[in-house]
């Protein structure tokens, strides 16, 4: 085995990414030990199994289903030949890790948002409540001017209007 | 073109709910269904998410998966289907293209 060779059966044996080689009919010709660990749930043997052709123009999020919780998985696929014939390399990178961050990140956030709603609404009522009693404490004195009394309470607001 | 028009074409489309990505192959393929094997098929949607034990029947690794059943022999196509040619090939659906090209041989 050439140097080069070697080299390549290294780059594909060891990748983290699952690497296939599916012929013309769909049929997996090739996997590396990473596209049978991806697929180890349903079969101990990926060799001669009828995955069905990739057509995908751009990566794709696909989905293994199985026992349990699915894994996603993202797809490429480019044309190569293989001993003579053509054939389909599809490269898989499970990112089902990633899809769990993304779907905890996004509930977080709805979560969050959904306190925030509920803050101002409270705000809002705490300080209606708070601008509503102020008017009434303003009447009352007013009242109490009117009939010569000395003002019952001392309105914040106003006192910061008169000391500015 | 036409299929021959005493074929009946059934097909499957897997998918674990309706992701964008099975969005995106249902419509690529009742797109091609339309172009080529107008009133001429059947075309079944089942969801593993619903429907889990029916991904034994076709041994689905995949989804979304695209089953040809009828005609035999059974054909499956990995993807969202965007590659119309791969598709139409996969599938072994006969186009003016390839007419034209089995006449010349």
């Amino acid at each position: 085995m050439s140097t080069t060779e070697d080299f390549a059966r290294k780059v594909v044996e060891y990748s983290v990414d699952g690497l296939l080689v599916i012929n013309g009919e769909g049929v997996v010709c090739y996997a590396n030990p990473a596209a049978n660990a991806l697929f180890a749930h349903r079969t101990n043997q990926l060799l001669g199994f009828h995955l069905g052709s990739p057509a995908i123009h751009e990566p794709v999020e696909m989905i293994l289903p199985g026992v349990g919780r699915s894994r996603h998985v993202e797809m490429r696929s480019v044309e190569i030949t293989w001993e003579g014939q053509q054939a389909t390399l599809a490269s898989l990178r499970d990112i089902t890790a990633r899809k769990w961050a993304e779907e905890a990140m996004h509930k977080y956030n709805a979560d969050l948002a959904e306190r925030n709603e509920a803050l101002i609404r409270f705000n809002r009522a705490a300080v209606g409540r708070e601008l509503q009693m102020i008017e009434l404490k303003r009447e009352v004195n007013e009242l109490c001017q009117r009939v010569g009394e000395a003002q019952r309470y001392r309105v914040a607001a106003d006192e910061s209007a008169v000391s500015a | 073109m036409k299929q021959n028009p005493d074929e009946t074409w059934t097909l499957f489309l897997y998918v674990a709910g309706m992701t964008p990505v099975a969005r995106r192959a249902l419509a690529n393929i009742e797109a091609i269904c339309k172009e080529h094997l107008e009133g001429q098929y059947s075309l079944q949607i089942i969801d593993l998410l619903e429907q889990p034990a029916l991904a034994e029947g076709h041994q689905i690794f995949a989804v979304p998966t695209l089953v040809r059943q009828l005609p035999e022999p059974l054909r499956k196509i990995v993807g969202d289907l965007a590659n119309t040619a791969k598709v139409v090939v996969g599938l072994d659906i006969q186009t003016s293209a390839s007419a034209g090209q089995r006449g010349r041989r």
